[in-house]
């Protein structure tokens, strides 16, 4: 049998495309995601670049991003043009800091609507307690008008598993 | 070039997309009764390898199997990712996918 469908990776997408459209109805996710990504379009923050995740230490570099982890400790580096964000997760908060240090707002947006604020201290760090659940990205406003938006992440399972 | 590899990969989906029959069909050779057992064995299968994999993946995958098509600008501002990730991102999510069980026992099988 032709298994060309399977090894090339555009018919794999479509034959995907076509599997998850003959199920009838989207996962409730999706839209979930679809209008929590709608309401970020009105957001002029600057989409930062995941630059240093521990987790990429480890031997599966390029695979260990498109996973979930549990709660273990945990550091991330996020840049947007001269915005630093660091975050270090520990078993029960995030912990940041925001280079150049300075007050702002920090908002964590989950992919169900919700939004957490933190403050932003001075010397530019927050905590964020508990470690949000499921899919989150952290918005990042500081008092000097800079701003920042990181991609998706999963640092525990969603609620409710 | 960052935009020409991502224009490619959407190039690619349109091409597939417009004639998704003979594109993505197992095998021209079969009957359509067993065509049709194919299309609804290998759909559940990866139904279910999808499943498993990533949020990361199911947001990129979901975006870019969209119908109409989700401009790669518009994948990069929703999910939070680079146009030059895109294409590197979605071969790791369906290298992913191609390593779930049941759609390779489907292909060995």
């Amino acid at each position: 049998m032709s298994q060309q469908w399977w090894k090339d990776d555009d018919q794999l997408l479509a034959a995907l495309g076509e599997a998850l459209r003959s199920e009838g109805s989207m996962p409730a996710e999706f839209i979930a995601i679809g209008k929590a990504a709608f309401s970020w379009r009105d957001i002029d923050a600057e989409l930062a670049s995941l630059t240093y995740d521990s987790v990429f230490e480890g031997a599966e570099a390029e695979l260990a991003g498109a996973r979930s982890e549990p709660a273990s400790l945990r550091y991330l580096t996020f840049t947007a043009g001269e915005l630093t964000l660091e975050i270090e997760v520990t078993v029960d908060a995030v912990l940041g800091q925001l280079v150049p240090p300075g007050t702002g707002r920090l908002e964590v947006r989950t992919a169900d609507g919700t939004v957490v604020t933190a403050v932003i201290d001075q010397g530019g760090g927050f905590t964020i307690r508990p470690v949000p659940r499921g899919s989150f990205r952290l918005y990042c406003h500081a008092t000097n008008d800079a701003s920042l938006l990181t991609n998706w992440l999963m640092l525990q399972d969603p609620p409710g598993d | 070039m960052t935009h020409n590899e991502c224009s490619r990969v959407l190039r690619a989906r349109k091409r597939s997309a417009s004639s998704s029959g003979p594109q993505t069909a197992p095998d021209d050779r079969l009957a359509p009764a067993e065509h049709w057992l194919f299309i609804a064995e290998r759909d559940a299968a990866l139904r279910e390898a999808f499943a498993t994999l990533s949020p990361q993946c199911h947001h990129l995958l979901a975006m870019l199997t969209a119908d109409p098509l989700v401009p790669c600008a518009e994948v990069s501002a929703t999910l939070g990712i680079a146009v030059a990730d895109i294409a590197p991102l979605r071969r790791g999510c369906l290298d992913a996918l191609r390593r779930c069980p049941a759609p390779a026992a489907l292909i060995s099988g």
